[in-house]
């Protein structure tokens, strides 16, 4: 059986996914590095040694909705749709992280 | 020294992406409209399709290489950016992980926009997903060696 995606749906639902996922605080699992410990969610009530790390989990929750959209939707019927604004989409996931960055550059 | 040795690896291959994605955003950009034998010319002349392949290929080799020093960015290098009160850095830093992150959800749209690319009816979206490849890697690139020359991992 051959399974098909969508590679467009994909991508577009990556970005969208990514924004939500960081700006909910939503990964779904951390690592804490310096004692190698991985943890579901983004808190748990366990102590953990040193700084956790979000952002492979953030990836990851991308990567969940992002595939599971491109399994669900045909390539045609997304490229019908967006047509020319496709690539809105990651400038748009960008310009959306910048603004959320923004307290690490104004006091 | 493990570390150090996949920091190297991940900056050669990051010179070989910006390498074959600028020579493909410059074909993509300005083929048509640099004029006589000009540098410009001559550096987008290429057939930019044959790129696409070898671009999502490094891209994916130098993200992976990054996602494998990032924890030691996060213990040696971040813990010490923020004692120091560098919060512009440890955000610059967050600029170029996100915009990676991104970037890397991108690819299946970028190679499948390059599939066809004498498709006219993807050309916008064909040029903007490719400028926007182009400077990720460039921002990436260029943030990553600004904060590793304030602090590199040991």
């Amino acid at each position: 059986m051959k399974i098909s995606w969508s590679p467009r749906a994909f991508s577009v639902l990556f970005c969208l996914a990514y924004i939500a996922a960081y700006g909910a605080e939503k990964p779904l699992f951390r690592y804490y590095p310096v004692s190698r410990e991985w943890a579901w969610g983004a808190a748990d009530s366990a102590v953990h040694v040193g700084p956790g790390m979000a952002w492979y989990g953030l990836m990851a929750s991308a990567a969940v909705v992002a595939l599971f959209g491109a399994l669900c939707v045909k390539d045609d019927w997304i490229a019908a749709r967006l047509k020319s604004a496709q690539w809105i989409f990651p400038y748009g996931a960008v310009a959306a992280c910048l603004y959320l960055l923004r307290a690490y550059f104004v006091q | 020294m493990v570390t150090t040795l996949l920091l190297m690896l991940h900056g050669l291959m990051a010179v070989a992406l910006l390498g074959a994605v600028s020579h493909q955003a410059a074909s993509l950009f300005f083929r048509q409209q640099a004029a006589g034998g000009a540098f410009l010319k001559r550096y987008s002349r290429v057939d930019a399709a044959r790129f696409a392949w070898p671009v999502v290929g490094l891209y994916l080799g130098v993200f992976v290489l990054g996602g494998l020093i990032y924890p030691s960015y996060r213990v040696d290098v971040r813990i010490p950016f923020e004692e120091l009160g560098l919060r512009w850095a440890v955000g610059l830093f967050e600029i170029k992980e996100h915009a990676a992150g991104i970037a890397v959800g991108v690819l299946p749209l970028y190679a499948v926009l390059w599939r066809s690319p004498d498709d006219q009816s993807s050309t916008t979206n064909r040029r903007m997903v490719t400028a926007f490849l182009a400077g990720v890697v460039w921002f990436d690139f260029l943030a990553g060696h600004l904060l590793n020359n304030i602090r590199g991992l040991a």
